[in-house]
């Protein structure tokens, strides 16, 4: 009796774990085009496809796009179907990039991820480590639906994202950059005896001496989890790098990076730099005229404009710049997330790889900045971005620094939590819990201890 | 014939026998029956998961392409400075609420039972925070924190002390205080940091509510006659609280002091929400907030380490399983349980 009970639980559980278990997956595969694809793109622009398809492929997209950017993205998956009768996606919010990440990461332990999701590089790569993603150089060299030389000219390389621990492919594209900039204060320079932002760090030390007034009025506030970013190309613009060539080791604690690290530290022991104590502080207090520069996205600059116009326009004269370099050119991180295509089936990844391009294109590119004030991934765009550009002249300016840009170690995905390393490191600096040498000694182990998996 | 009359009784009781266990063995099946959903339920989403948790714990790498490591994930945390560091801030962090929500809840619920008017209203507002969102209340708790804005400094100037940096300040209050005074003092006697002090206030704000109803209710099961017995005797009213309602609520305390224990070791959505809202870096500022839950959860998605993440849930749930052994062991039998 007992006997017959248990085998009837048993059975009941196993009738549960087998309906939560994976359901089986299409089989996997990573294979080049096929010989017919449902849809194609034959221009770089907003072309129908050739033919239609025999049966609708329906793709799933995953994002961390919200509010306006939700609602353009939405208009633009509507169009991308509208004129692709063989393939229907469903754009997904699914919460921050963060968000976004996990629930991706739980799908993939349930063996149902989406068709095609943007997450952050280094999240890519770990979806790589999964074996979950496709690279996706054979459909960008496939001659029907891959992309031309003229294409590949046109697209800026820091769209196209080839990891360098898996082989140097690509598995993932982009269709929307942004790039950290210096915000100044220009009547608060001005007041300072300064006519120009800084171009040089010593310069920028100058202005933060001339017009910083603590605890009111300061030159910096840096994020409470510290700014990585920022650090990353106060290194570049001293001429340091991140990591070694090789990639086999995280670097930024050598000169440049010390040199950085110490220019921190002698702003807040100046009392020039705070810790900011809630979000976007810094943005409300440049807004108030309360600190003289600020570092962040170009995407932030319609909250910038908003947040000033909201405290009573007390800032009139502001704008952006290049950061402080002591390179001979400019350098500016640009950084952004893209999107990856899941191992699914034949038909599904190559209709994700359609739509990914599609989005590339100058039409929905020029929709998308209007947007969200990120930049596209042609420079053929610009043409159709005139009158955008003309509304918002600081957008265009950025715009230009685009030849400038550089990108972070993010296709390892270490860099992730180093991202933490170097944030931790600024802020015991800060805080004045560790000096410059101790504080990126113990990042740059954690970081070299992260890329060997440890 | 008097044969068959002596063999057919004990044939019958035979039969009757069988009929009844028969018969038992029906009930059993439909209780069996019964329970059979909420054991498939509560083995799918709470057995089997322990399971797999487990699984996890001794494997390595990426999700979908594990490699069995054994029990290195155990011997790294054990061995590793930043697990103890963890244990340390969850154990401060315990110590810092559970006592201070236990005592307050009974000190309102006491309150709300001397026969306040308006008690309804009173016991909604004190439930209130349990049950509002935990982000809203963090958001707004990240402005009382605001060194510059926040109502915490403003209260503390106004009482002639020093401003604090609060959830941005990593410093143990200890030190705080002997740097203001310019005293020196040994790192072990540095206390917990300010921002798990401000954590800690936000989370005995937010978890008071529900101890005040359950001791509320508690107070509300001891006879009134014991009570009346006891003023005729000329007890005060402190003796009475002292002599009649401690005891007497003796279960009901051991209770939420079980619960209060077992909710704090895994508290997460407070310190995790309070970080967000200070711009912290998670378990931050320096790992000053990081409890066992923050670290482990920092582990699964910042560094992607899923079987150390596992390890770590495992030890946290073998040290709240010994604690609670612990607590029935030496507190049950004092409050008759």
């Amino acid at each position: 009796m007992k006997r017959t009970i248990v085998i009837l639980l048993v059975l009941a559980l196993a009738v549960i774990a087998a309906a939560c278990s994976p359901a089986a997956a299409p089989a996997p595969t990573a294979a080049p085009p096929t010989a017919a694809p449902q849809a194609t793109t034959a221009a770089p622009t907003t072309a129908p496809t050739s033919a239609p398809a025999a049966k609708t492929v329906e793709l799933q997209f995953w994002h961390g796009q919200s509010q306006t950017q939700e609602k353009a993205l939405n208009a633009l998956i509507a169009k991308f179907n509208a004129s692709h009768p063989g393939i229907k996606v469903t754009g997904t919010f699914q919460g921050g990039y963060s968000d976004l990440y996990k629930k991706v990461t739980a799908a993939i332990a349930a063996g149902s991820p989406p068709d095609l999701a943007i997450g952050y590089q280094n999240d890519i790569a770990n979806y790589i480590n999964s074996d979950a993603v496709v690279p996706l150089d054979d459909y960008m060299k496939d001659p029907k639906i891959g992309f031309t030389a003229d294409d590949l000219k046109d697209i800026s390389p820091s769209f196209i994202d080839k990891y360098p621990q898996f082989g140097n492919k690509v598995y993932s594209l982009a269709f929307m950059r942004s790039m950290e900039v210096m915000f100044y204060n220009a009547d608060m320079l001005k007041a300072a005896g300064f006519d120009k932002p800084p171009a040089t760090w010593d310069d920028f030390m100058k202005a933060c001496a001339a017009a910083s007034k603590p605890p009111d009025v300061v030159c910096y506030e840096m994020p409470g989890s510290g700014a990585a970013s920022t650090f990353s190309y106060m290194v570049w613009t001293r001429g340091g790098e991140l990591m070694s060539a090789d990639g086999k080791s995280f670097t930024f604690d050598q000169k440049a990076g010390l040199d950085a690290m110490t220019m921190l530290s002698d702003l807040f022991t100046k009392k020039y730099a705070i810790l900011q104590a809630k979000s976007y502080q810094d943005q409300t207090d440049f807004s108030l005229g309360k600190v003289l520069f600020t570092f962040g996205s170009t995407a932030g600059l319609p909250y910038y404009t908003s947040a000033i116009k909201d405290a009573g326009n007390k800032v009139k004269n502001w704008g952006i710049a290049v950061p402080p370099h002591n390179t001979p050119n400019p350098i500016v991180d640009v950084y952004g997330p893209s999107v990856a295509v899941f191992k699914t089936n034949a038909d599904k990844q190559q209709a994700a790889f359609v739509f990914i391009k599609w989005l590339m294109d100058n039409d929905p590119s020029a929709e998308w900045v209007k947007a969200s004030a990120y930049f596209p991934p042609r420079a053929s765009t610009k043409t159709a971005l005139a009158d955008y550009i003309k509304a918002n002249p600081l957008y265009g300016e950025a715009l230009g620094w685009v030849q400038y840009g550089r990108v972070e170690p993010t296709f390892y995905a270490a860099w992730n939590p180093t991202r933490n390393f170097i944030g931790d490191a600024m802020v015991a600096v800060a805080n004045g819990k560790a000096t410059p040498e101790q504080a990126l000694k113990d990042a740059v182990q954690k970081a070299n201890a992260a890329l060997a998996g440890k | 014939m008097a044969q068959t009359i002596s063999t057919a009784e004990p044939v019958r009781s035979q039969v009757t026998a069988r009929t009844r266990a028969t018969f038992r063995r029906r009930i059993q099946w439909v209780a069996y029956l019964y329970i059979l959903p909420a054991f498939a339920i509560i083995g799918a989403f709470h057995i089997l998961p322990v399971f797999y948790a487990i699984y996890i714990s001794m494997n390595k790498g990426a999700i979908n392409k594990f490699v069995f490591v054994g029990l290195d994930n155990y011997i790294r945390a054990l061995s590793g400075g930043e697990f103890w560091n963890a244990l340390v801030v969850t154990f401060s962090y315990a110590l810092m609420t559970t006592p201070f929500t236990i005592a307050l809840g009974l000190f309102f619920a006491y309150l709300l039972y001397q026969g306040v008017r308006g008690r309804g209203v009173y016991r909604v507002i004190f439930f209130l925070p349990y049950v509002i969102s935990t982000v809203g209340s963090a958001i707004v708790w990240a402005w009382v924190f605001d060194p510059q804005s926040g109502l915490a400094n403003f209260i503390l100037k106004r009482i002639g002390l020093e401003p604090l940096r609060w959830l941005i300040e990593p410093s143990g209050i200890f030190e705080v205080i002997a740097d203001g005074r310019h005293w020196t003092i040994p790192t072990w006697a540095y206390g917990p940091s300010v921002a798990l002090i401000a954590v800690s206030i936000f989370s005995i704000w937010q978890s008071m509510g529900f101890d005040v109803i359950i001791f509320l209710a508690g107070l509300t099961n001891i006879p009134g006659e014991l009570y009346e017995a006891a003023r005729m005797d000329g007890a005060n009213p402190l003796q009475l609280f002292r002599h009649v309602t401690i005891p007497l609520l003796a279960p009901t305390t051991f209770f939420v002091v079980v619960i209060s224990v077992i909710g704090s070791l895994q508290s997460f959505n407070q310190i995790f929400t309070m970080n967000q809202a200070a711009e912290q870096s998670l378990g931050g500022p320096l790992g000053s907030t990081s409890t066992l839950t923050v670290y482990m959860f920092d582990q699964l998605y910042t560094f992607s380490n899923y079987g150390y993440a596992s390890a770590i849930a495992l030890l946290l749930s073998l040290i709240i399983l010994a604690l609670t052994l612990f607590q029935f062991k030496f507190l049950a039998r004092r409050t008759q349980i």
